[in-house]
This record gives structure tokens, sequence and C-alpha cells, in this order.
């Protein structure tokens, strides 16, 4: 893994990621944007670690099988609800001590499109396809998350990590959130090796 | 028009309930997988489906060609997150009407429901 290539996966990932955002600013009642990107190697516990757990973290999540095996993970801050829910729906959701129903649906629709956007990016970029699994739900510190989406994804197996960090503002308010993908060190050659004209 | 709504998410199917009845269409049934879209498709015969295409048990991939074989006059607009290219091009050879990328504007759906 060079600096060149890290470059090559961070661009793929910020420009999908930020055609997303500017699609959900349009039609939503916040303002999204990508606040940078990141490439690293490591576990999902690596990945989990990149975001800052105050608190219990909020974690939307799906795989892709077959021929492009990948992870994307979503994690927001539960106590940003009522920004994140303002900014996605219009309307705020008070928080109050556990995530509720109509909170979980809405995180996972929400994170649902913008991983989707990020491994379309990712799979338009290789001319590949694969079915995304059902976006699953978890919330817990760095542990129970560990565990929870380690049961779709081999806790030991090193990864690229790549790493979007989102921030929205609706009124005084500002959240941020991550997006991660955990692609296979395989997947991620082939992605380096794109060249300019694929996409990138 | 006589809809027919495939999604797993039963809010997301009140919410699209709730904006297809105020635009003066029928949800005539709905379905949370695409079994199930299958067999309320038969029974009910909409004009139209809204088929969400990451469901559990029949994804709205799977689903599509199984509709158009019972109906092929049916019209399918699949609503997705999903934009990748080669199953978009999937989905329009398997005889979509449209495709619907999440996230969009109510108008931009009463649009589409106007041209097809």
């Amino acid at each position: 893994m060079t600096a060149n290539s890290n470059v090559t996966l961070e661009s793929l990932v910020a420009l999908s990621l930020a055609k997303c955002l500017q699609r959900i600013s349009r039609v939503s009642a916040g303002t999204w944007q990508v606040l940078g990107a990141s490439v690293s190697s490591g576990s999902l516990e690596d990945a989990l670690k990149q975001h800052d757990f105050k608190n219990s973290a909020a974690a939307v999540y799906f795989n892709l099988k077959g021929m492009s095996p990948l992870t994307a993970i979503m994690l927001f801050d539960p106590a940003d609800m009522e920004c994140i829910s303002k900014c996605f729906t219009g309307h705020s959701f008070p928080h109050g001590v556990t995530t509720t129903m109509a909170e979980e649906v809405m995180l996972t629709e929400l994170g649902n499109i913008v991983m989707n956007s990020l491994i379309n990016g990712l799979l338009n970029a290789l001319r590949r396809q694969s079915i995304p699994t059902i976006p699953m739900f978890a919330e817990g510190n760095l542990q129970a998350l560990t565990a929870e989406i380690g049961k779709t994804v081999n806790v030991k197996q090193g990864f690229r990590i790549i790493t979007a960090r989102l921030t929205l503002q609706s009124d005084v308010k500002t959240a941020s959130a991550e997006a991660i993908a955990l692609v296979p060190e395989e997947l991620a050659m082939d992605l380096e090796l794109l060249q300019p004209s694929a996409g990138v | 028009m006589k809809v027919l709504l495939v999604d797993d998410n039963a809010m997301t199917r009140d919410m699209m309930k709730d904006i297809l009845t105020e635009m003066g269409h029928i949800v005539v049934g709905e379905a949370g997988d695409g079994n199930e879209a299958i067999k309320v498709f038969s029974e009910t015969h909409p004009e139209l489906v809204l088929l969400d295409m990451i469901m559990p048990e029949k994804t709205g991939l799977e689903a599509l060609p199984e509709l158009k074989a019972i109906d092929p006059a049916a019209k399918i607009i699949m609503v997705t997150a999903v934009q990748q290219e080669t199953i978009n091009q999937e989905l329009m050879d398997k005889g979509a009407t449209a495709i619907l990328h999440k996230p969009f504007l109510y108008a931009e759906l009463e649009d589409l429901l106007k041209q097809i």
C-alpha cells in the first residue's frame, strides 16, 4: 500500500459520497458534507475505533458476498439523534435513554443510502456488481459492536479500511458520522490499479 | 392507478401509501418481501408496483421477472439505494419500467408516475 494508492481509494470514496450527500442535502432539511476520507489497514475493531466512543454508538451495516466481498458500516452517536433526524426527515426526534424503533428505522434508512453510495462508487469503478444484504442495526460500546458486527465479519481478518467522515448541519445544530468500508486486500489492490478514466 | 407497495419496512410502506393516496392513486395491496409480492400481485392485479430491491426471502431483483411473467403489461418501478451500473442494466433488461433511486423528492415520484 503506497501513499498514491491510498489517494486513489480516498478520491473514489470522497467523490461518490459527495454526490450522495449533495443529493441528500437537496431532498432533506439539512446540509450534508464529506469532511474527509482516509485509508488505513486493520481489523474490524480497528475500523470501529475510528469512531469517538464518548457514548454508545449506533451502527448500521451490511455485507456484500461473492466476487466482491465487502462490509460497509455507518456509525452515529445516538446523542446526535435530534440533529440527525431534523437533518434527514425535517422533524426532530428528541432522544431518550434508549433508541426507539422509529429512530432505528430512520438511521437504518439513512445508513443504507450512504453505505450504498460508498459501495456503488467502488463497484462501478471495478465494473462489478453485488447485491448487499439487508442493512442491520446494532448499538453499544466498541466491544459490543465488534461482537455484534463480528457475527458477519471475520474479526481476525485484516482489511483495507476506507473511512469517510461526514458532517450534517441543521439550524444551529451540527453532528458527525463515519461511513466505513472494510475492503479485502485483494479487492483493494484491484481498485488501486484503476486509471483516472475508470472514474477515479 | 392501482398500486402495489412492496418494501420490507412497514413504516416506509405507510409513508408511501399516504403520499400515493394524496396523489390520487389507490394502494390495492402491500407486501414485505418478494414472495409475498407475487402472491398479492396475483390477487390484486395492480397497474403499478413500487418494488424495493433489498428484502428478505426473495429480493426485488428476483421477484421482478416473476411479476412480469404474470402480467407483462404491469408497470414496475424499482425503488432502491443501489446504483450499480450493471444492476441498473439488469433491472431494465428484466422489465423494470423505471428505477427510482433513494433518496428522492415526492415531486420526483409524482413526475415519474405522470410519465409512465
